[in-house]
């Protein structure tokens, strides 16, 4: 069952399409994240979506009704669509305090007083903000700032929520305290959850499944595995994981059937064990992928994808190590874990994981498969 | 197209912004576009006034006879040239003479290490608070001599110096008493400018070697150019438009400026030639705001507002502190104190220019009528017109205040949320046109349009509810601009919060609006009253003994030359106005909520 559908839904900004035909269905009760880079159209789709934006084109419908349709003649007003949303500002009011925050929605909806005061304590007690009433907004760290927005939206008990980049105004530690509350808070309520980030670690992190948007467009669309380790795209490749994917240019050299090789001006690398390199014919431009944590620092073996390299930098942190090493023009990142030191200028050896070597169309950028 | 009709109206419905664009669009038009469009109209017809110049002339039919006769003939000398090249020079003299004091002021108070800054600050601005023709009238008080009509001033009845009619009415006084007028407002605008220059700057300069000298004309003076030539732009149109000085001090010796030549013509009933001479006013102000906004566009760049890490760092006056305390209490004894005791005594003084102990009364202030004193009027303090002007004041001031500033933050809401849209432009540059519009043609249009039902309002003739309309519609650049600005402090996530919890649009107005614009509600609402109850160019032609305003009862008694009234009624319009700011101070002061650091 889809708690949400969008069908061809389209916004200009004047010249500037920030959504394109986009078609999206959410399911109910899953944790669905929009990542992408800032301008992509993430956070134009969230708020359509809530109606604080209207679509140019297209159809936004819950499972039980039609939000949006201007074929059809149908517009449900953002009050009456029945979805929290969360700002990344939080958008609280700051002249009134925290339980005033989140008990004016309700009132509005007409309920008894005791609801009200009720749904109050049961959300502050479940953000854990109990004793923390009568303060007001300015009166609050950022962390708890955000836990009153969380329960003020919780409160409302919509079955869906909408989040615009909540975490991006709190500090790295914080940010991480918070990703657990959010996910063990959407394993409780099991609301269906819109989530819009730029940061692919909290996408990664958080999400039943993610969409990757690009230029008002979605670049894929899948769970946080395959988005991981089977990105569609260069685009997607590049955009998830940290420290980034790396990428070598170059081009297929077939010596006979069974021995493949991945060239350019300084790199000769044998990539035999890949059944897609396999396939290719011979003098095909593409680009190999791996993710850095898919090298061994170790010695040559016959027969596998390996390169020689110089070590130009070594970033250790504590739980892991990064090595960037060099062979002419190309450059490579190496994630191992522990606390590793090599010396600068060393020359070291890079062994590549066949499994992990992914291959991506030069020209259209695609992910080949075989 | 019934579920395209639909569609609309329910889109419409849950866009409060867009109604709102609607209304403003259809109440402007009636009470700004068309007053205007009626103007121009006016200038291309044969009026009444005219039947009696031409004879073939036709009532209503299309001509160009009042531009050739204001362009274009014998009178456009006295009509046109002498009247503008007088409001030019009025306004060269006024705004040279204004930046001159507003420049010392400012330098004093932002880069040295004067004491009691607050103190003598917020005194140096009292004459900007105060109606610019007070002024005028304490210039009469003082220099008044017996050549021309009326009593002799306190110069010369009292040290007996014969004050040439130079010195007591036309050009000269004009200037001196509108240039201490204006400065304060010049004062404002350059010591804001100056505020904003980090002192690092100037340092730097040093530090690569300049000279004092060198860092005032290369570093300091540059960057508050920008400044000074808006304030210019700005000081030169207002005191070239304004009208009370002019005719209190120019109309005795038929020294007129262009407000003063357009109320003389409405006042003989020849309003086409009137309002030829308004639509100069008119482009001549649009040409100012336009050099401008220029100016300001060109230079904006140079702002070095940082926010933070900023430092000024006073310079020590030392040993020339005792003389510049010096200059600033004379000049303040001379502009303020002085003139205010002068103008307490004067209303104490049974025959004008006695000044000895045998002379004093109170009859002016509580004294039964007396038909050998003042045409038989009675003291203030019992005089039923006086206070029914008062009252009616104060009245005026209140009812546009509230309304003011509650149209202004509507307006500000329609704008912002409409933010880059041709609606937000249309209306925030009607709302602004006001502001060009010269008083006294705005009101003669107004009498004109209102005499029979228009649309859906009744007469207004004669009622106070004109005036007030009048004065909210010609307030409505100010109110608009701060509603604006206020509404733009306000985050709009604030609002689409309360909007994805269902709260509706009149009760998010309530509850998250207003409160959040709050502080800068009540001080434009106390701004507006005190512009409101000093208006007198844009109500003169309006008022009738039942809504005689203080402004108006002042002027009315200074044309029967019954001075301790004049001066016993400003005295009290005085109080109201200081009243008022003591209030916006307090409110000012108390500016309650922080917002939120949105990071």
């Amino acid at each position: 069952m889809n708690a949400i559908t969008l069908q061809n839904v389209t916004k200009n900004f004047g010249e500037v399409t920030a959504v394109d035909r986009l078609d999206l269905e959410i399911r109910e009760g899953e944790f669905l994240t929009l990542l992408g880079p800032s301008g992509c159209g993430k956070t134009t789709t969230l708020r359509m979506i809530a109606g604080l934006e209207d679509p140019n084109d297209g159809e936004i419908s819950t499972k039980d009704r039609i939000l949006y349709s201007k074929a059809k003649g149908v517009y449900i007003p953002p009050e009456q669509r029945e979805m929290g949303f969360m700002f990344q500002s939080y958008a609280l009011w700051p002249h009134m305090n925290v339980s005033k925050n989140i008990s004016l929605g309700l009132e509005t909806k007409k309920l008894s007083r005791e609801e009200v005061n009720s749904r109050v304590h049961n959300v502050l007690d479940q953000v854990q903000m109990k004793g923390y009433e009568t303060r007001y907004p300015s009166e609050l760290s950022g962390g708890q700032q955000q836990r009153v927005a969380l329960a003020r939206m919780i409160a409302s008990e919509t079955g869906i929520f909408l989040m615009d980049e909540p975490l991006s105004n709190l500090d790295a530690l914080l940010r991480v305290d918070m990703r657990s509350e959010l996910k063990h808070l959407h394993q409780t309520l099991g609301a269906t959850t819109v989530y819009v980030t730029h940061d692919q670690m909290e996408a990664l992190t958080l999400s039943d499944r993610i969409v990757v948007m690009n230029k008002g467009r979605i670049m894929q669309f899948d769970t946080p595995a395959e988005i991981y380790h089977r990105p569609k795209n260069l685009f997607v490749a590049k955009f998830v994981g940290s420290p980034p994917i790396n990428l070598i240019s170059g081009y297929i050299k077939k010596r006979d059937a069974s021995k493949v090789f991945l060239e350019n001006k300084d790199i000769s690398i044998d990539v035999s064990s890949s059944a897609t390199a396999l396939s290719l014919a011979d003098g095909t431009e593409v680009i190999l992928a791996i993710r850095p944590e898919n090298i061994r620092i170790g010695s040559p073996v016959q027969g596998k994808p390996s390169v020689p390299g110089t070590v130009y930098a070594v970033l250790p942190s504590g739980s892991e190590t990064i090595i960037t090493a060099r062979r002419g023009e190309s450059e490579m990142r190496v994630k191992v874990s522990g606390f590793v030191e090599y010396v600068i200028d060393d020359e070291i050896h890079l062994e590549f994981d066949s499994n992990s070597i992914l291959f991506f169309d030069s020209t259209t950028e695609e992910l080949i498969t075989h | 197209m019934k579920p395209r009709y639909r569609f609309l109206m329910s889109r419409l419905r849950s866009k409060p912004e867009l109604i709102l664009s609607i209304l403003f669009i259809i109440v402007f038009s009636f009470l700004i576009i068309v007053p205007f469009l009626r103007m121009i109209y006016t200038t291309f017809t044969y009026q009444g006034y005219d039947l009696r110049l031409k004879r073939d002339a036709v009532e209503g039919a299309f001509t160009l006879f009042h531009y050739m006769r204001v362009f274009a003939s014998d009178l456009t000398e006295a009509f046109l040239i002498k009247p503008l090249l007088h409001s030019i020079a009025v306004g060269f003299g006024v705004t040279v003479l204004a930046m001159i004091l507003g420049s010392i002021f400012a330098w004093i108070f932002v880069r040295t290490d004067i004491p009691h800054k607050k103190f003598f600050q917020t005194v140096i601005t009292i004459p900007y608070m105060i109606p610019s023709w007070v002024i005028a009238l304490v210039w009469v008080l003082f220099f008044q001599n017996n050549r021309i009509g009326g009593t002799a001033g306190i110069v010369q009845s009292l040290l007996g110096i014969p004050i040439p009619d130079w010195l007591a009415y036309g050009y000269v006084p004009i200037v001196i008493t509108l240039g201490l007028h204006y400065y304060a407002y010049t004062f404002l605008m350059i010591s804001g400018a100056l505020r904003t220059i980090d002192s690092e700057l100037e340092e730097a300069g040093a530090v690569a070697g300049l000279q004092r000298t060198h860092v005032l004309m290369k570093i300091t003076f540059p960057l508050v150019l920008p400044a000074l030539g808006s304030s210019f732009v700005l000081t030169f149109t207002r005191s070239m438009g304004t009208f009370g000085t002019p005719a209190l001090l120019g109309l005795p010796v038929r020294f007129f400026t262009l407000p003063t030549q357009i109320y003389a013509m409405i006042n003989s009933r020849n309003v086409g030639d009137a309002f030829v001479l308004a639509l100069v006013l008119i482009v001549l102000a649009v040409t100012a705001i336009l050099i401008n906004n220029k100016m300001i566009g060109v230079r904006k760049s140079f702002v070095t507002m940082k926010g933070k890490g900023f430092r000024a760092n006073p310079m020590k006056l030392g040993t020339y502190k005792p003389l510049i305390m010096t200059f600033l209490s004379v000049f303040l004894i001379l502009v303020i104190v002085l003139p205010l005791i002068m103008l307490i005594l004067s209303t104490f003084i049974m025959i004008p220019d006695n000044y000895s102990a045998d002379n004093m009364t109170t009859h002016f202030w509580i004294g039964d009528s007396d038909p050998m004193i003042s045409s038989g009027q009675k003291g203030i303090m019992k005089n039923e017109g006086i206070i029914r002007a008062m009252f009616n004041s104060i009245r005026l001031g209140v009812i546009s205040a509230v309304l003011n500033a509650f149209i202004g933050l509507l307006i500000g809401y329609t704008v912002v949320k409409n933010r880059g849209t041709k609606i937000a432009r249309t209306i925030e540059a009607v709302a602004f046109a006001p502001y060009v519009f010269p008083g006294i043609a705005f009101a003669a249009i107004y009498l004109g349009m209102f005499s029979q039902p228009f649309g859906p309002i009744p007469a207004l003739y004669g009622t106070f509810s004109l005036i007030v309309l009048i004065v909210i519609v010609k307030n409505l650049p100010f109110s608009s601009r701060s509603g604006i600005s206020a509404i733009m402090q306000i985050d709009a996530s604030l609002e689409e919060s309360a909007v994805t919890q269902g709260i509706p649009w009149l009760k998010r107005f309530r509850l998250i609006i207003l409160p959040l614009s709050k502080s800068g509600f009540f001080s434009g609402m106390l701004l507006t009253f005190i512009t409101s109850v000093r208006e007198l160019s844009l109500v003169i032609l309006l008022v009738t003994p039942k809504t005689e305003l203080l402004t108006t009862m002042i002027f009315a008694y200074k044309t029967q030359e019954q001075t301790q009234h004049v001066n016993g009624v400003t005295l009290v319009l005085l109080f109201i106005i200081i009243v008022a700011n003591v209030l916006i101070r307090l409110v000012s002061l108390k500016s309650k909520y922080k917002t939120i650091d949105i990071g």
